[in-house]
């Protein structure tokens, strides 16, 4: 009989053990999680600042296109396929020396909330018949729809055409 | 007692995890759509592409469709070339968009290429010596609207 019982009786796993398996477990998949949500993080930072850059060599080839003339107004050339609108202030910072055009705000509207850029265009006379073109766009990293407080990111870019 | 407290907090703590797991997995599919599907590399594609004829082409001349839904502009086909003897024609076609690339005088087609699919729309508008095209990109799960605006460099 004792031989028999002592045959049935089976080591088992213990309590302390299958918790530490679990703690183990769970380890690997926060790490991989992490890894993943970093990812996509930075994947959507990456596709903010491509966007901005866009947005600024839009503007500029749109200005550019006629010639870097002082009334034009993006908002009558672009809105009716893009969201852009006049800004209220300055976000997006100006070169000191450059003539501010104007302010405007672009909404892109994506599967996962609306992005906010704030473009400032300004511009600049080098010499007879030569106009620097300067278009700042800023936007907020953290947030999707921010208020302007919330920019901390800008792209800017220059381009030169002639005047006549 | 101590083995259901221990479970409850285990199922507790299993479930939360699995909430970011799961909300983590899904911002990652979004993003790596986002950037790998064929709607945004058709995007990336299709602007390049209109930004280098664009840059190449005449500014003394630009043809829009009645509906601005083609373009057709003119270019120097080598650096001996006196007049302008190339042009460059983009066209949406069966969901396609197009650039066919041919000689002027006689008026002669040397190729057509195919720039991107899953095109849903595509509209051209002139601006003094810059031309916007906005193209609507669709593959059924994902779309993507391309606004790009271009200057004419060339004489």
């Amino acid at each position: 009989m004792v031989g028999q019982a002592k045959r049935n009786r089976r080591r088992g796993v213990s309590l302390v053990g299958t918790l530490v398996a679990v703690v183990i477990l769970l380890i690997a998949l926060i790490g991989t999680s992490s890894f993943r949500y970093y990812a996509a993080l930075d994947g959507r930072r990456a596709d903010a600042q491509t966007t901005a850059a866009r947005i600024a060599l839009m503007l500029c080839e749109s200005w550019g296109g006629l010639n870097g003339d002082e009334t034009y107004n993006p908002v009558t050339h672009l809105s009716s396929d893009l969201g852009i609108t006049a800004g209220s202030s300055t976000v997006a910072a100006k070169p000191s020396d450059f003539n501010l055009l104007g302010a405007y705000t672009v909404l892109f509207d994506d599967d996962r909330g609306v992005n906010k850029y704030m473009a400032t265009l300004s511009w600049k006379d080098l010499q007879p018949g030569l106009r620097a073109l300067n278009v700042n766009v800023a936007w907020a990293q953290r947030e999707q729809v921010v208020s302007d407080s919330g920019v901390d990111r800008s792209f800017s870019l220059t381009m030169y055409t002639l005047t006549w | 007692m101590e083995l259901m407290i221990t479970a409850v907090i285990m199922v507790i703590v299993g479930l939360a995890i699995g909430v970011v797991i799961v909300d983590g997995q899904s911002s990652w599919n979004t993003m790596y759509d986002r950037i790998n599907s064929d709607v945004a590399s058709d995007g990336y594609v299709a602007r390049k592409k209109f930004d280098a004829v664009m840059r190449r082409a005449s500014r003394e001349r630009t043809v829009l469709g009645g509906e601005g839904d083609w373009l057709e502009v003119y270019y120097y086909a080598d650096d001996d070339s006196v007049t302008v003897d190339r042009y460059a024609r983009f066209y949406v076609s069966d969901g396609d968009l197009n650039l066919e690339l041919g000689q002027l005088e006689p008026r002669v087609t040397l190729g057509v290429e195919t720039v991107c699919g899953n095109v849903s729309g595509c509209t051209f508008k002139q601006a003094g010596q810059s031309v916007q095209m906005i193209l609507t990109l669709d593959n059924g799960t994902q779309a993507n609207t391309v606004v790009s605006s271009a200057v004419t460099h060339n004489q």
